[in-house]
């Protein structure tokens, strides 16, 4: 089993994914166990699959580094339960850097 | 009873938010969550943009007046494209929007580009030019678009009377047997470096990258301030990086954004202080979201203390400072006992009695390159102005403020400072030594700051030939005025002058005509065909330029004719005198015998 969901990179992020701003992407439905998989797993996978240099400048521990918004179909993912969101089909998943210079 | 150990749990207000609905209509469900507020997207919009129009109201009440123009400095990051799109909203309301007076009848755009500080090659520097990038932006508004680069801090039109051209030069002096390092620097002409270059040898000379940032942060400043004299809004202040980061993503603006790279893009936190502040700021608006408004408020509030005189500013970022800065870090600071510097030093130590602008040490250095012979004719007057300017009063650490003192000492070897920071300095000493003379064009070209000691004539030991001057090609040249000058050689040697100065006015009118005019012609080629004029369409205009002149040459020519041949007699007559004291004494009388022939 398998989801897509559509990614987004902006405000300078896109510079730490090599110039990529749109992706559709096809992630496993279940990284961890048999749990599906959260924000906290894409996360991990977008570090480890798309990330092209730099871990440090986008993720913090587990979470993104403070000074990255994320959004989950256009809402706020502090409203959608953050890293235990459980990621859809077809989800729209934008993450913007607020900083000035990257 | 409270334990340091404990975690502060600052995230459960938000876990529990989830499904809330917004608090603004209360009908729909809640999607943005600022401040532990929850909003859905229209309401979000809504707050966001009445929220900046309060704001800038705001802080026009209390600097108002109308028909007020306004500037955005766009840098075309978040921020400021966001504050671009906000304030052409509310200047031209949509028409069924509640009509308000729109308060800036003129609305400009600036950008500095920074990339020439950043980037180390030239093509980096092109493919990173945030200059075409946000103009592009600009022009989907109908606002004019002012382009910058920072190197242009070095153009002497960016100094407030708008022609200064020296520049200061800086170092510290490492010398091992002063062991304690000496901040020196004198007021200098420009060198012939590009501006690009010149501010790129700036920061290059410059270790750390705190030091950097802040200076570069002080030219832009200083360039944005000059092209609108201005007070600064901040009508964003209050706003959350979330929150401009959320608008930007719903109006689409995240798109048109321009990732301005600085010095410390990409680098760890602990780069510079700006960046560690910057990193503490977005930790603590992430866990502590009202305490960053907080910050800016309180900035805000803060007044310059009683001692510090207004008028006064720093000769680098032009803010308002205490006085006597010397003093107080002597007495704060542990000091070393410096012995004099090498004579040798091109430079004046500001430990020697002398001050940083000691003419005399200048002059002997620009004897002996022979670069700076170039000044005008130095009148008397500013001869006596030069001498009060001699007296030891003003260093340049008495012109600085204590942060930009600090910042000096990271500067590693002799640097050229902005011509803007050489004029403050300089107009700093006018004022502590009460010289109430103003600032010519006139004085400020002859670049006789370093040079006047040079040519005070009791100096001159033969005659000074200068390099040309960059209107008229002349040379310009200061007679030898010998211990007894007799009448007669006076008389000569102010024929001379006479003739140099008439010769010089001819070409710098006549070139400067010349320049104008070539430009007009080549522009207007340009406009017609698009194209550079070819040889032939130059040949055109070098005989119109010819014919047009021809009665203005002519005239010259008559008069520099006349004068030549009226030289002749005088120039004879000294030339035998000049002789007749390399001769013995014994043939001296003969001489004579030819001197009266040629007189009579």
């Amino acid at each position: 089993m398998s989801l897509k969901v559509n990614l987004s990179f902006n405000g300078g992020m896109e510079l730490l994914f090599n110039n990529l701003k749109q992706k559709t992407v096809e992630i496993p439905a279940s990284m961890n166990n048999s749990n599906p998989t959260t924000m906290k797993d894409l996360i991990r996978w977008i570090r480890d699959n798309l990330l092209q240099e730099r871990p440090e400048l986008f993720v913090s521990g587990e979470t993104v580094r403070p000074g990255i918004l994320v959004l989950i179909n256009d809402a706020d993912w502090e409203l959608e339960g953050e890293l235990n969101y459980e990621v859809k089909e077809a989800d729209d998943i934008v993450f913007i850097s607020t900083l000035h210079g990257g | 009873m409270c334990n340091i150990e404990e975690p502060i749990l600052v995230k459960e207000q938000a876990t529990l938010s989830t499904g809330k609905k917004c608090i603004k209509c209360k009908v729909a469900n809640a999607t943005i969550l600022i401040r532990y507020s929850t909003y859905c997207k229209s309401c979000f919009q809504h707050v966001f943009v009445g929220k900046f129009r309060k704001n800038l109201e705001k802080s026009r009440v209390t600097h108002s007046g109308s028909d007020e123009k306004a500037m955005v400095a766009l840098s075309g990051g978040p921020s400021s494209r966001c504050l671009l799109q906000l304030l052409r909203d509310y200047c031209e309301p949509l028409p069924h929007e509640i009509s308000k007076k729109s308060i800036f009848n003129e609305v400009k755009i600036c950008h500095v580009d920074e990339s020439v500080a950043i980037f180390d090659d030239q093509e980096k520097e092109k493919e990173n030019s945030t200059l075409h990038k946000v103009e592009l932006i600009a022009r989907k508004y109908n606002y004019e678009f002012i382009g910058l680069r920072l190197e242009e801090i070095f153009s002497p039109e960016y100094t407030s009377i708008g022609f200064y051209d020296n520049v200061i030069e800086v170092t510290f002096d490492d010398s091992k047997r002063t062991q304690a390092k000496e901040l020196l620097s004198r007021i200098y002409t420009q060198s012939s470096l590009s501006n690009r270059e010149k501010l790129k040898s700036l920061l290059g000379a410059i270790s750390s990258l705190t030091s950097k940032e802040e200076l570069l942060w002080h030219f832009k400043l200083c360039l944005l301030m000059q092209m609108a004299h201005v007070i600064i809004l901040r009508p964003m202040k209050d706003m959350l990086s979330k929150e401009i980061g959320i608008y930007n993503r719903f109006t689409g603006l995240v798109d048109d954004i321009v990732v301005t790279p600085t010095l410390t893009s990409m680098m760890p936190a602990k780069s510079s202080i700006e960046k560690l502040t910057e990193d503490f700021i977005v930790g603590l608006e992430k866990d502590y979201p009202s305490t960053v408004s907080t910050i800016a408020r309180t900035g805000a509030k803060l007044k310059p203390s009683n001692l510090i005189n207004l008028e006064w500013s720093c000769a680098v970022c032009m803010m308002p400072y205490k006085e006597g800065i010397k003093n107080w870090q002597s007495r704060i600071t542990v000091h070393m006992k410096q012995s004099p510097l090498p004579s040798q030093s091109p430079f004046a130590s500001p430990s020697q009695k002398s001050t940083p602008m000691d003419y005399h040490n200048s002059s002997c250095q620009c004897a002996s390159n022979g670069s700076c012979c170039a000044a005008n004719n130095i009148s008397d007057q500013q001869y006596n102005h030069h001498k009060q300017l001699q007296r030891p009063n003003l260093e340049i650490s008495d012109t600085l403020c204590y942060a930009c003192l600090v910042n000096m000492r990271d500067i590693k070897s002799i640097v050229e400072f902005p011509p803007y920071v050489a004029e403050a300095i300089v107009q700093k000493i006018q004022k502590a030594t009460n010289a109430t003379v103003t600032i010519s064009p006139t004085r400020l070209k002859s670049k006789f700051f370093a040079t006047a000691e040079l040519y005070s004539h009791k100096s001159l030991k033969t005659d000074y030939v200068g390099i040309p001057d960059k209107i008229s090609n002349l040379r310009p040249i200061k007679y030898y005025i010998p211990e007894n000058e007799s009448p007669q050689d006076i008389e000569w040697r102010l024929h001379r002058e006479r003739v140099d100065q008439l010769n010089h006015q001819f070409w710098t009118i006549n070139n400067k005509l010349f320049i104008d005019e070539k430009q007009e012609y080549e522009d207007q080629i340009k406009l017609k065909t698009g194209r550079k004029p070819t040889p032939a369409e130059m040949s055109i205009f070098y005989k119109d330029f010819l014919d047009k002149a021809y009665d203005r040459q002519m005239a010259y020519n008559k008069q520099w004719w006349k004068e030549n041949i009226g030289m002749l007699v005088p120039g004879g007559k000294a030339a035998i005198r000049n002789f007749r004291i390399w001769m013995p004494k014994r043939l001296r009388t003969r001489i004579s015998f030819f001197e009266k022939n040629a007189s009579s």
